[in-house]
């Protein structure tokens, strides 16, 4: 090879007490390259990505900037050397400028003065590297998430930045807000910066990736030269063997259990939904679509529901909000499972059963013993790796995840609405996710899930219907259809990317 | 992922056997009180006396129960700093109404039902028109204040009846009745905390008021009825200060505008919600109580006792800071 690889990893080693996080993994960019760096949570992706960029010293290896072995010793040094990390979670500013977001840390001042031309100036550079056109004195809690995305990346540039990486930067955007970071990961790699990419969208992998790198146990299991990658055996890489199943459906015709008609939200207008028992009915639309506020609409938990819902023929109130559509037997996973679901600070019992106390109260006390039964059977039952005591925020995403199906299994819901089921979790997780679903399914209850994902709308939904500007643009009846059917239904021709 | 032992404590909530001992900054609280009792035990050879130390507790007792309240406020990610006000409202109602010829049970309940209906005020104030909890608590910690002072007239209002100074002063097997009062209540919020539903609803409003909605709780209805809890407990807490006095005024409140919210927050109970117990608290109380006796034996002036409360709240909540950060 020609051209000394902008970054290369060496055989690195790293070890956390009785775990061994990496074994011996290798690994080089080079300028101008964008790598896929794919597993399950737990494969020692963020590890190796931690050694990369100095947040954790390796036990054993070695690690070469531009051909030259450096020792990293912590962030700051590692930023010097042209190697910065853009985290999953934006740390923006909200009330500051995004030029002032951009230039945090090193923003150009006269005699303790802010220059502001001169922030923006430099601030403007950046943006321009990647090919975004931001205006540098837009205050940041105007801009939307792929926006902001743009500034956390212009952040992490210098002068001599040589490679970024990027851990998941699309996690929490819709389709066409991620093909908006997508675009800019490339202008960032044609202009010479090597490109690190973290993501568990695979289509957007395949899509953007010069290679891929999977890693397995802490060790590469596997890498792929684009740009024609075998999907499934990347998959496979992955997972180990790939978990198929999604065996032919043929549409359900039990009785109507959920009946949402002519409801209406802040950006939604005149939906209309029938579940029947059996049935996984599938909400599609991009950001801005309706499809969001779908969910909550339904279980009253958003204040501006309107509408009529019935559950098996029985009217439910939706000023009553959550309360109501739970006493109705309806029960609600929403989209956030962090800040909407989930008290991180408490264990799996508690967080499952938090939506049947009545159930398990006797004279005021909670049946404790009757709770961790409980417990303990759902968590077998829905293989959740945990006992009824460790703390949830300990767990995997894909765990938590289990936990609030199985809080709503608990309750006895017949009508289950989940809002982006598998957001934020790994392939893996994704696929015992949608075994979970199918089996509640089958099991009767009325499944209505939203979601932004296309693969997984495919993957697991009887029915789709398809949402743009808050209306229902169409109904797909035919799961084969599905994937062509729906991109053609939830894109206006102005906004579908040309790829 | 959950390889290491901390994982699979269970903080703050229904403990193992050791549940106690289970959270090394309690476990900190405890050794503190520990010190403080043994350094006064040396300094002054009456401290450790049974007469004195069931002085301690009947002193503590007025704070005691406005900061067991006050511990499940902060536990639903509330606060309520209005409770000093509201112990010299409600006290000097009472003594307005005895003034008026009214029979003192009444007046006594009507003490009460004023603790009630402002702490109602303040739970509106938070949970129906979304006020800040401190912001709205300070407002009114102001109005009610004001109020003691206009209906008082500014005012001490001496109250003579021996019925009624029992409640303050009278003892059961040489315990003081207030004293039982305050372990009464502890048995009953450490019931709620740990066993009763009630407790899970007050810890989940508190770590995740979102997810508590969502999943179908009543979080509007505990929080509202924390605030009269709250309220009530104040109003408790005056009629017992004014029993022990036999006279009240409006500053007799002026001694718990801080101190009930510095004990819960020494308990170890999180302005950020979700965390807290109220063992934390009585253990916390009991240092508070310790704290203002031992001075006062030694003959030191209440400001060295402010100061070195200050410190000891910044300590432990800097101990606090550095457990999480393990």
């Amino acid at each position: 090879m020609s051209i000394a690889p902008a970054l290369e990893a060496i055989n690195i080693a790293k070890r956390y007490g009785g775990i061994q996080a990496l074994d011996g993994v290798s690994l080089r960019v080079l300028p101008g390259q964008i790598i896929a760096l794919l597993g399950e949570n737990g494969a020692g992706k963020s590890t190796l990505m931690k050694i990369a960029t100095g947040l954790e010293r390796p036990d054993s290896g070695e690690l070469k900037v531009d051909g030259e072995s450096v020792h990293l010793a912590n962030v700051v040094d590692a930023h010097r050397r042209g190697i910065s990390l853009v985290p999953q979670e934006l740390t923006l500013c909200d009330d500051m400028s995004v030029a002032e977001n951009i230039e945090l840390g090193n923003m150009v001042s006269r005699r303790g003065v802010l220059d502001r031309l001169a922030t923006e100036k430099s601030a403007g550079k950046k943006l321009a590297f990647l090919g975004a056109e931001l205006d540098g004195s837009t205050p940041v809690h105007d801009l939307t998430l792929a926006e902001r995305a743009f500034v956390q990346i212009a952040r992490a540039l210098a002068s001599g930045t040589r490679v970024i990486v990027l851990d998941e930067p699309t996690a929490a955007l819709s389709g066409d807000e991620a093909a908006q970071v997508v675009s800019a990961v490339k202008s960032l790699a044609s202009n010479g910066v090597g490109v690190i990419y973290i993501s568990h969208r695979l289509e957007e992998v395949y899509h953007l990736a010069d290679e891929i790198v999977v890693m397995r146990d802490g060790r590469v299991a596997r890498s792929f030269q684009g740009p024609d990658f075998d999907k499934r055996a990347v998959v496979s890489a992955m997972v180990g063997a790939l978990s198929s199943g999604d065996s032919e459906r043929s549409l359900v015709d039990g009785p109507v259990v959920l009946r949402a008609t002519r409801l209406a939200g802040r950006n939604l207008a005149d939906f209309s939904v029938e579940v029947r028992a059996g049935e996984i009915v599938a909400v599609y639309g991009v950001l801005g679509s309706g499809r969001e506020e779908v969910a909550g609409c339904i279980v009253g938990a958003s204040e501006f529901s309107n509408g009529s819902v019935t559950v098996e023929g029985q009217p439910v109130r939706l000023s009553g909000g959550m309360r109501a559509a739970k006493a109705a037997g309806m029960g609600y996973v929403p989209a956030e499972r962090r800040s909407q679901g989930l008290v991180l600070d408490q264990n799996v019992e508690f967080n499952t059963t938090l939506a049947m106390l009545p159930q398990l109260t006797t004279l005021l006390a909670f049946n404790r013993s009757k709770a961790t039964t409980l417990t303990t059977s759902l968590c077998s039952e829905l293989s959740i790796k945990g006992t009824p005591t460790s703390v949830i925020g300990t767990l995997s995403g894909g765990n938590q995840q289990k936990v609030l199906v199985a809080r709503w299994l608990a309750a006895g819901v017949r009508v289950l609405i989940m809002d982006e089921p598998t957001r934020g979790v790994d392939v893996g997780a994704k696929a015992e996710m949608y075994k979970t679903i199918r089996d509640q399914a089958a099991k009767g209850t009325a499944i209505l899930i939203c979601s932004s994902d296309l693969e997984e709308i495919c993957a697991i939904s009887d029915r789709v219907i398809v949402m743009r500007d808050g209306r229902v643009a169409a109904e797909i009846l035919h799961p084969q259809e599905i994937e062509v059917a729906v991109a053609a239904a939830s894109h206006r021709p102005t906004l579908s990317e040309p790829s | 992922m959950s390889t290491d032992t901390p994982a699979t404590v269970r903080p703050n909530m229904p403990g193992k056997r050791f549940s106690l001992l289970l959270r090394a900054r309690r476990q900190g609280l405890l050794v503190v009180l520990i010190i403080v009792v043994a350094y006064f035990s040396f300094a002054s050879p009456y401290f450790l006396s049974q007469s004195n130390l069931l002085n301690i507790g009947a002193l503590s007792a007025a704070l005691g129960i406005m900061a067991l309240s006050q511990t499940f406020l902060v536990i639903s990610r509330g606060i309520d700093i209005s409770v000093g006000s509201v112990v010299a409202l409600s006290g000097v109602l009472f003594g307005v109404l005895l003034g008026q010829g009214v029979d003192i049970w009444i007046a006594a309940i009507g003490g009460l039902a004023v603790g009630a209906a402002v702490g109602a005020a303040n739970g509106l104030l938070v949970v129906r028109l979304k006020v800040d909890p401190l912001v709205a608590t300070l407002g009114t910690l102001s109005i009610f204040g004001g109020l003691a002072y206009m209906i008082s007239g500014s005012q001490t209002l001496f109250i003579d009846d021996p019925a009624f100074s029992f409640l303050g002063t009278g003892r059961v097997f040489g315990v003081p009745f207030q004293l039982l009062l305050f372990l009464v209540l502890f048995g009953v919020f450490l019931f709620v905390e740990r066993r009763a539903t009630i407790g899970r609803n007050i810890y989940a409003t508190g770590g995740n008021l979102e997810a508590a909605r969502l999943a179908g709780l009543r979080v509007d209805l505990t929080r509202f009825l924390l605030y009269v809890v709250s309220g009530l407990s104040a109003a408790v807490s005056g009629l017992i200060l004014t029993s022990q006095l036999s006279a009240t005024s409006a500053q007799v409140g002026a001694p718990y505008l801080l101190s009930v919210v510095t004990a819960v927050i020494l308990g170890g109970a999180s302005l950020a919600g979700g965390r807290g117990t109220v063992v934390g608290t009585l253990i916390a109380v009991s240092i508070l109580g310790v704290l203002q006796n031992g001075f006062a034996l030694l003959g030191l002036s209440s400001f060295a006792q402010q100061v070195a409360l200050g410190t000891l709240l910044i300590i432990a909540v800097l101990l606090d800071q550095v457990g999480k950060r393990r």
